[in-house]
Order: C-alpha cells, then sequence, then structure tokens
C-alpha cells in the first residue's frame, strides 16, 4: 500500500520547521564554537574535521576549478576577439572566479562531497541509536558532533575557494596562452592587478571579501543544513537515504539563493 | 504494580501515544532496588519504549517517571542529567560509536567526565576483561562481532558503576553460548556491583535465568507481575504463547543468586 502524500500546505509547515530547526541547530553550534566548554578538546575534533573535509575535497576541487577558469577563458576570449578586446580577458576571468565561480563551485563540490558524508554519517548514527547513546550518557550531540563538522566546513570552504580561484585563473591563463596568444606572466599580473581595486577596508579588493564572505556562509550553511539533515533521520537505511537527498538539494538551492542576496549587498546596497 | 521497598523506578500512569496508536495506557511499574525486572510482552506492546521513557529519551504523553527519586517526565534538563549520572543503558543493537575503537568506546563517558587519562586506561582494561575482552580494545566495531559489539556496549553502559541498568534485548541475534555469557554479565551487574537491571526481552530461557521478577506487557499496562517459578507455572495467555515455543522448562530455570 502506498503511503498519503502529504498536502502541499503540510510540505511547506514541514519545510518551515526544518529551516527553523537548522537555523537554530546552527546557531547553538556557532555559540558552541565561540564558548567552549573544554578548548583543547574542541580544537582537536575540529582539526581532525578539518583534516577530513580538505583531504576529502582537494582533488576534485583543484580539478574542477581548473576546468572552469579554462572554459571561462575559452567562452570570454572567443567574445572578446570579435571585438579586438581580449587584453580584458585576465580580468573578467580573475573577477568571475574571485566574485562568483570560485565559491559557488567549492560549495557545490562540498554540499556533494562533505555535505553528504557528513548527512549519511549523522544519520547513520542516528538511525542505529548512537546519538541516543550519547545522549544518555549526557554527551550533548551540538557541540560533540555538530560544531566541530559546520566549522570544518566554514574554514574550509573559504580554503577551497582560494584554491579554486588560484588554479582557476592558472587554468584561464594556459588557454588565455594557447588560443589568443596572452603570455602566461601578462595574464597573471593583470589578474592580479584586477582584483587589487577597489579596495574595501584597507585590505581585499570588493571582488576578493564578497567571495570569500560567500564561501564562509556557504560553508556553514551546507555544514548546518547536512548537520540538521542527518540527526532528524528516521527510517533506517531509506531515511538516511533521504536524509543525504535532503541535504545536498537544500544546499544546492540555497547557495543560489544566497549567493544572490550576498551579491546584492556587495554590488548594489554597498555599490 | 510491584511491591518491593525502596524501588529506583517508579512508573505511574504512564500513557504514550504514536498518533491514533495508544501504546502505554496507564502503565504503573516500580522495580526495586538491586533486583533484576525483565518486561516481556508480545512485538509492538511498547517494551522498548517503556525503556526509553525510563531513560528520558521519550517524554511520556501522562504520568510521572521517577528513576533513583529524581522526577524525568516534566522535560528539565537539570533532573534529566541527573537521573542519567546513575543510569547505563545497553542498546539492542550496542550503539557504538562507529569511528572510535572499543578501548575508545568505553572510555567515553570517563573521558567526557575529565576523569585522567592514567585512570581511564585502567578502569578501560579492567572493564574489557571484565565481560573477556581484553585483547579486542584497539578494534573498532565494524571488526566485531554481535556479541562482541553487545559486551562492549555493556562494559560502557557499567563503567560509570550507575546504580540502574537498562537491557534493550541483550540477547535477541546471539548465538546460545553468547547468549548465556551476556547472561552472566546480567547477573554479575546485579551481584558483583550491586546494579539494579531493567531488562526487555523477549527471549524466555534468557528472561528466567537472569529475572528476579517478570512483568508481561500486555495492552499498554503490566498485565501480570511474577517470579521465574510462578512464570513457568502460569496459565496467562500472553505467558502460555511464550512458553509454547520454548525447550522443556528444567532448561530455562534460574540459577540460584550468587553472593553478592
Amino acid at each position: 500500500m502506498s503511503a498519503r502524500r502529504p498536502s502541499p500546505l503540510t510540505s511547506v509547515a514541514d519545510g518551515l520547521e526544518h529551516a527553523g530547526r537548522t537555523f537554530l541547530l546552527l546557531v547553538l553550534a556557532l555559540a558552541h564554537a565561540a564558548l567552549p566548554r573544554r578548548p583543547l578538546r574542541a580544537l582537536g575534533r575540529l582539526v581532525e574535521q578539518l583534516h577530513v573535509q580538505l583531504v576529502k575535497s582537494l582533488l576534485v576541487v583543484s580539478v574542477v576549478g581548473a576546468f572552469m577558469g579554462m572554459i571561462l577563458a575559452l567562452q570570454s576570449g572567443e567574445a572578446l576577439r570579435r571585438y579586438g578586446a581580449e587584453g580584458q580577458l585576465p580580468s573578467i576571468v580573475a573577477a568571475s572566479m574571485a566574485r562568483e565561480m570560485g565559491p559557488f563551485v567549492t560549495a557545490i563540490i562540498l554540499a556533494a562531497t562533505v555535505g553528504a558524508a557528513i548527512a549519511a554519517e549523522l544519520g547513520t548514527m542516528r538511525v542505529s541509536e548512537e546519538i541516543d547513546a550519547l545522549e544518555l550518557m549526557n554527551i550533548d550531540p551540538v557541540p560533540f558532533l555538530v560544531t566541530p563538522r559546520i566549522v570544518a566546513l566554514g574554514i574550509a570552504a573559504v580554503l577551497l575557494t582560494v584554491l579554486v580561484d588560484v588554479v582557476g585563473v592558472v587554468g584561464g591563463a594556459l588557454v588565455a596562452h594557447a588560443h589568443f596568444g596572452i603570455s602566461v606572466p601578462e595574464f597573471l599580473t593583470a589578474s592580479r592587478d584586477a582584483l587589487s581595486e577597489p579596495r574595501m577596508l584597507g585590505v581585499l579588493s570588493k571582488d576578493l571579501y564578497s567571495g570569500l564572505v560567500k564561501a564562509l556562509v556557504f560553508g556553514l550553511m551546507v555544514g548546518g543544513l547536512a548537520c540538521s539533515a542527518g540527526l532528524r533521520a528516521e527510517g533506517g537505511a531509506l531515511g538516511v537515504g533521504r536524509a543525504v537527498r535532503s541535504s545536498v538539494v537544500a544546499s544546492v538551492v540555497l547557495t543560489l539563493v544566497v549567493g544572490y542576496v550576498i551579491t546584492w549587498v556587495f554590488w548594489v546596497v554597498l555599490a | 504494580m510491584s511491591a518491593g521497598a525502596d524501588p529506583i523506578v517508579r512508573l505511574a500512569g504512564v500513557a504514550k501515544r504514536f498518533g491514533a496508536r495508544t501504546i502505554l495506557d496507564g502503565l504503573d511499574l516500580a522495580v526495586p532496588r538491586g533486583t533484576n525486572y525483565v518486561i516481556m510482552g508480545p512485538s509492538g506492546t511498547g517494551k522498548s519504549v517503556t525503556l526509553k521513557i525510563m531513560s528520558g529519551l521519550l517524554a511520556p504523553d501522562a504520568g510521572s517517571v521517577e528513576i533513583d527519586g529524581v522526577r524525568i517526565e516534566g522535560g528539565s534538563r537539570r533532573a534529566l542529567r541527573q537521573a542519567r549520572e546513575r543510569l547505563g543503558f545497553v542498546f539492542q543493537g550496542a550503539a557504538l560509536i562507529n569511528w572510535m575503537s572499543a578501548r575508545d568506546n568505553v572510555a567515553l563517558p570517563l573521558r567526557e567526565r575529565g576523569v585522567p587519562e592514567g585512570e581511564i586506561r585502567a578502569t578501560v582494561d579492567r572493564r574489557l576483561a571484565e565481560v573477556g575482552l581484553a585483547d579486542i580494545g584497539d578494534k573498532f566495531p565494524s571488526e566485531l562481532s554481535g556479541g562482541m559489539r553487545k559486551r562492549v556496549g555493556f562494559a560502557r553502559a557499567v563503567v560509570l558503576e550507575p546504580s540502574l541498568v537498562l537491557y534493550d534485548e541483550p540477547t535477541t541475534g546471539l548465538d546460545p553460548v553468547t547468549t548465556r555469557i551476556v547472561d552472566e554479565l546480567v547477573i554479575g551487574a546485579r551481584d558483583r556491583h550491586g546494579a539494579t537491571g531493567v531488562v526487555v526481552s523477549h527471549d524466555v530461557g534468557s528472561a528466567l535465568r537472569v529475572a528476579d521478577r517478570i512483568g508481561v506487557l500486555d495492552g499498554g499496562r503490566i498485565a501480570i507481575e511474577l517470579t521465574p517459578d510462578e512464570f513457568l507455572r502460569s496459565t496467562h495467555p500472553v505467558v502460555r504463547s511464550f512458553l509454547a515455543d520454548q525447550p522443556a522448562p528444567r532448561e530455562t530455570r534460574p540459577p540460584e543468586r550468587s553472593a553478592p
């Protein structure tokens, strides 16, 4: 017998409840990060998670980042050649990578790899009663499991975005050299110059700030969604599968929505 | 309802519903300190739900739950924390943290309480030796058999020397030899450590070996409460249905209680 389908209203209510719980979990996890009960132990868990997450994502992020830069250079270069403006190519590739593509690509990869793994891990722990066991030992699952994963994802997202930006620009430089006759040093210098202005708060350019802020927000968001989905899993292996899917889908959709909002804030509100 | 003096667990009028289905309907139960109380009943009658309500993992819809003098049904975190300090729980699937070794699993409650590492090592070694697993401390749960995982789960549950241990189907899925080993551990927790045990089981042989009292759960309440000998002679239909599938009674008769 098939299960009765929930009404649209019930689905919306469930979605809002999930969003609220995820937001509260994120706030709680960050509060534990800011005021850890045992700082050394908390730091150890964070470093362990950061190591796992960086190792899991480094190769795939590098490859995707490089090809993203190469595609950007090829597409934009062909369009610019029609107007004899190939010289603009480095700044277009660098700005696109730093503002949008770097954080976006990193977030999507993290959602599909690390986020999915976290949802599956915590979901399995939930359905096999490991989370219950922690609670019965008076161990709060938030500082023990959630905080290190979310904070590590925030840090990993920023570090990996910088890596994607760099390999993307290098990939773009190689394509620009092969197809448009722009030397690699010339491309890299022009990219660096393009990302130097306009400065915000006297340190980094607005392009870099907006990209890094996006990366941090995306990382924390992907971590929060993955942990929340995992902790809410129920119904055995099927429930774990549902948790992974909902975590990845919500992460991808919200990455686009929140990415738009941050772009609007940086380039319209703070223009 | 049990009539023992100084009950360590006291449930009064506990009710629990899941949607339209009533699982517990005014359950009264008192477990005397220092005894093993086995809750038996057909599948779906709320045995595990009762255990989860006792441990505060589920809140009852009505009624009161008192663990070692602490009322926990109101949802107070402090009360729950206080009650859980005195409580160990052996899960049906062991519920070991899968990315920690057996040793780290047993050490976890001690480590979270800030016990010095030297003391933790000695205590964990002793507990693992007690369950006959002194040499598997470095193995991970995925490298252990079901029986070994349960024994590690037992070692973790009693590592803080709780006054109450809750066992959820401790022998389900185990071979007869491992079942006897686990039964001995349950009896040993009572006799050597003075821990009261509440055991949820539908393994009659195991229940008769470990129990001081057996409560049969039916219709959301304890329908009848018996000693193991009374259980074997009972004409109650649920008890008869349990005994119908069992080997000769003498094979499942409880052993003499060992001296503390």
